[in-house]
């Protein structure tokens, strides 16, 4: 397994993965997108200097999609979805939320990273938690989800809480 | 064309955009056996497979998204006059324009399925018109008849259940000439209810026509939702 950068030739299965529902009960009920709209989305995102999308890929098959987006509160929010169920569970989401949080703080030098979840999701609030984040709040009716106003557990990892090896820290 | 359900002949319509996705078009008894022979079984079986990806899905029909390949056989579907006898002022006057339906594949504030049979045979076209917390539906049938009230029913009912999910809207509205019957059975049976008669607010065949307003709210779709 591994995380590369998203590239256009991903968002068919991208597209694909979000269309089907698959994730969609523990993420955002989202419409099905057409293939312009979603290509779209990802060249406003490579425009963009707040906005790092990744691939997972495992034996070469894109199974799942993470990025660092422009944050709610600050720093970059993450977000993270395997489409795969059979591909949930065996601890790829630990790895790939890992080495995204590795390179937000080496590469982009960033000093905080954000997550909401949903405080029933308790696959991946251990896998959050296992990756070092901290539980910061619970956000009150803060996302419309499946037709209704639903709480977020609100997340963080701060650069000084993330084990960094010496030559990935910043001065 | 939002409030317009409206019958179409065999044959009309968006096979093109069928044989572009791989899914057999909308196919009369005839032309199936036509193509059984060389590479109808083949057609069949693909195409199960590359079913474009969509949760929009129910026993009947399933709703995917506008892609523009879909333009040009969509306009000249739109633009045959058994379709134009129900479109409603929302389409572009001088015939569907190609720029506004190809629009449909990319504007977020109009989210627009094309509407497949569980095979993949395109039967129709769905759309939705947001404005802050209020969303107009549309439907379109290429052959009312041979889908059937039922099919047409299960279309409504899943974008209008998408749309409560995915965004935070108090009602869906529905316009539809109070002639034609079929729609207004289509949408009560889907679950809205008459409103009222809206005085001459349509140009329908360069009159101004009445239309009737149906609605569905947040809270009766989440009771309906709750009882199931
Ligand atoms: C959430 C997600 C990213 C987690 O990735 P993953 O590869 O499944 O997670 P991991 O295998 O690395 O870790 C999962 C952890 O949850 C635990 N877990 C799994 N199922 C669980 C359950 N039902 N209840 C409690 N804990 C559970 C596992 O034991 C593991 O914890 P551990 O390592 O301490 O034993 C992934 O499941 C996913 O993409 N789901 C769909 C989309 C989604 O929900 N995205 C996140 C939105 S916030």
């Amino acid at each position: 397994m591994r995380l590369r950068r998203l590239q256009r030739a991903d968002i068919e299965a991208v597209r694909d993965g979000f269309a089907s529902g698959i994730a969609a009960a523990t993420t955002r009920w989202m419409f099905p997108r057409s293939l312009p709209s979603k290509l779209g989305w990802f060249d406003d995102m490579e425009a963009s200097k707040e906005h790092d999308a990744f691939a997972i890929v495992v034996n070469r098959r894109v199974v799942g999609i993470c990025s660092l987006r422009p944050p709610r509160f600050a720093g970059r929010e993450l977000t993270i979805a395997i489409f795969d169920p059979a591909m949930r569970g065996r601890g790829l989401g630990t790895f790939a939320v890992t080495e995204l949080c590795r390179f937000g703080f080496s590469q982009l030098r960033l000093r905080r990273i954000e997550l909401g979840v949903y405080p029933n999701h308790r696959a991946a609030i251990a896998c959050y938690a296992r990756c070092g984040f901290q539980y910061e709040a619970l956000l009150r009716r803060y996302v419309y989800h499946n037709g209704v106003w639903t709480d977020a557990m609100w997340m963080s990892l701060l650069r000084s809480e993330m084990g960094l090896k010496k030559n990935e820290r910043a001065r | 064309m939002d409030g317009s359900l409206w019958p179409l002949g065999n044959g009309d319509g968006v096979g093109k955009a069928a044989r572009a996705t791989g899914a057999p078009k909308a196919m009369t008894a005839m032309k199936r056996t036509k193509t059984a022979g060389r590479k109808g079984m083949r057609e069949r079986s693909t195409t199960s497979a590359r079913l474009p990806a969509t949760w929009l899905v129910g026993s009947g029909v399933r709703l995917r998204p506008v892609e523009p390949s879909d333009a040009r056989p969509l306009q000249r579907w739109l633009d045959r006059p058994s379709a134009r006898q129900w479109l409603s002022e929302l389409l572009p006057r001088a015939g569907p324009q190609l720029a506004w339906i190809a629009q449909l594949a990319t504007d977020p504030a109009k989210p627009s399925f094309i509407i497949e049979t569980s095979l993949g045979a395109q039967i129709g076209l769905a759309t939705l018109s947001v404005e802050g917390v209020q969303a107009k539906l549309g439907i379109a049938i290429q052959d009312t008849r041979r889908v059937g009230l039922d099919r047409c029913a299960e279309a409504v009912r899943l974008l209008a259940d998408a749309a409560f999910r995915v965004l935070p809207l108090q009602r869906i509205e529905v316009r539809v000439l109070p002639s034609n019957e079929f729609a207004v059975e289509v949408y009560e049976e889907a679950g809205f209810s008459r409103e009222g008669v809206l005085r001459k607010v349509a140009f329908h065949a360069g009159k101004a026509r009445d239309e009737l307003m149906l609605s569905l709210l947040w809270e009766e779709w989440m009771a309906r939702r709750a009882s199931i």
